[in-house]
């Protein structure tokens, strides 16, 4: 199912609405997580939205494959919204893990992939992480877990959008993830059919999918602009950006 | 009482197929057999305390019932976080099974003590805290608990030779004219001296807390002495909130470090744990 530009322009719409959101990385994810839930629709695959910031993208995708309803979307951050600005999963269907602070997706990926391996379950489990979230400490002790126990039902999808960057550089990662022993992929983050077949590929490894993608990816003055990692648009702007995705 | 947690676990682990041991490179030589007869869910997974209680969420949430092992400030202070999120805020069951109890580890210095684990884990709803007082006690709590929640077994290297047979808040001599009780927990009980009891004193003895343990007192109890060995907070906590009128005295370790070494009974001394000193603690007005 592709993404329509009205489901981008009702991200921002709802981001408006509710004054809350990180547009940027809702946006430079919508095309892995829409991959990743056309496959779980007839998978074993287990997933993990680790990057739990990105909740908005990930609440538009359940909705398209109807974990989420339209009135939930509408409620996003409301007071008894099941639907916070990042994901509480026993509200929430279609997902596991209560994310948002960084670091803890992938290490509960490991859990779940050596848990696999124990009961015999042929089942995947895929985690979307950060850029900037592979700075944490705790993912560089899962990857050293998933290559010691060669933990072939694992995929790690890193949302490399430039955030961290300006911080501390994420570019060497591949290279010593795939030294460290993982089966390491560089795809384009906003390619749907390369990011399906790098997640159904065979492996004999862990394997670290490093989707480079565009922050704020299709509303032209969010694109690479880190004033739009947190940020809800004004009347004027979600006005241009529904003429820059042609919506009425 | 460690030799108890390898002793129990030894005996339930091949019975209940649901249980996953996780190590944090300790106990590996006393769980030797588990880890090669069940390597599939017996795992010493290393020194990398924050993954290791995400692994034990990501496993739990898969139907087993993990026992994560390892040393008590590596394990809740600095794997805290985790602990939080991974096992309480998502509801997550898991054992959390700890050695060197506040300064167990006096010798090693202040990176290996931990008096503040029993308040940090209390101030995370949903986690039930066993304070066992002897082998007799961890293994009745371990049976009684490791298939619900999350649980927190804090083991100490020294314990009480009382017949204690139960789990909770126990009343061990009830006067009815009393007006003081004295408070005991877990291995405190070891400081107990008989003749420092007044006989118009009650004494109580409590193992474990959690969100749903009730600490009322009789109503002839008007104070109560308390002696711990951690950092003071959660056991007062529940005492004012089941006897709002109650007046509280504790006896527990100030906060500071304890940059001395020495042996484990000096430790505690230095804190102001020992016989004379809790003596001395229940006859002061």
């Amino acid at each position: 199912m592709e993404i329509k530009p009205s489901e981008i322009y009702d991200l921002c719409r709802i981001a408006k609405k509710a004054k809350e959101g990180h547009i940027g990385s809702s946006l430079s994810v919508l095309n892995i997580l829409n991959a990743i839930y056309a496959l779980k629709m007839d998978r074993s695959i287990e997933f993990i939205m680790s990057k739990g910031h990105a909740s908005l993208g990930l609440y538009l995708i359940l909705k398209k494959y109807g974990y989420v309803s339209v009135d939930q979307l509408e409620s996003f951050c409301e007071t008894d919204s099941n639907l916070g600005g990042h994901p509480n999963f026993r509200k929430v269907d279609g997902i596991f893990g209560s994310t948002g602070s960084l670091g803890h997706g992938l290490p509960q990926a490991v859990g779940k992939a050596i848990a696999f391996k124990a009961n015999g379950s042929q089942a995947r489990v895929v985690v979307l992480v950060g850029d900037g979230e592979m700075n944490e400490g705790s993912n560089w002790e899962a990857i050293l877990l998933g290559a010691h126990h060669n933990l072939t039902n694992l995929i790690c999808v890193v949302d490399f959008n430039g955030s961290s960057e300006r911080a501390l550089s994420v570019m060497k990662v591949p290279n010593a993830i795939e030294a460290l022993g993982w089966n390491v992929s560089f795809v384009d983050g906003h390619d749907e059919e390369e990011i399906k077949f790098g997640l159904l590929s065979s492996i004999n490894a862990p394997k670290l999918l490093w989707a480079s993608t565009i922050k704020g990816k299709g509303i032209s003055f969010m694109e690479g602009n880190p004033e739009w990692h947190h940020k809800s648009p004004t009347e004027n702007e979600l006005a241009l950006i529904a003429k820059e995705l042609g919506v009425a | 009482m460690r030799k108890q947690f390898f002793l129990t676990l030894l005996e339930l682990f091949p019975k209940d197929e649901k249980l996953f041991l996780i190590l944090g490179d300790i106990g590996v030589h006393g769980f030797r057999s588990l880890l090669s007869d069940f390597p599939e869910r017996a795992i010493n997974l290393g020194i990398l305390e924050q993954c290791m209680i995400g692994v034990s969420a990501g496993v739990s949430s898969e139907g087993f019932i993990p026992v994560v092992h390892t040393i008590a400030p590596f394990m809740i202070e600095r794997a805290y976080e985790q602990i939080k999120i991974d096992l309480a805020y998502q509801k997550v069951g898991a054992n959390l099974v700890s050695v060197g109890a506040s300064y167990d580890y006096a010798s090693l210095g202040c990176t290996h003590h931990c008096p503040a684990d029993v308040p940090l884990m209390y101030n995370i709803p949903g986690v039930r805290i066993i304070l066992p007082g002897s082998a007799r006690e961890f293994d009745l709590a371990f049976r009684s608990f490791y298939k619900t929640d999350i649980n927190y077994f804090r083991i100490s290297e020294e314990g009480h030779h009382f017949e204690i047979r139960e789990l909770g808040f126990i009343s061990l001599r009830d006067t009815p004219s009393a007006s003081v009780a004295t408070i005991f927990i877990g291995p405190t009980m070891r400081f107990f001296d008989e003749d420092s009891i007044n006989s118009d004193q009650s004494i109580w003895y409590l193992n474990y807390i959690d969100d749903a343990i009730d600490l009322t007192l009789p109503p002839n109890i008007k104070s109560c002495k308390v002696i711990q060995d951690f950092y003071s907070g959660p056991v007062e906590d529940l005492l004012k909130k089941y006897n709002p009128t109650i007046i509280i005295q504790t006896l527990a370790p100030e906060r500071l470090f304890l940059d001395s070494y020495g042996t484990r009974s000096e430790a505690y001394e230095r804190v102001g744990l020992s016989k004379s000193s809790v003596n001395c603690f229940i006859k002061s007005d």
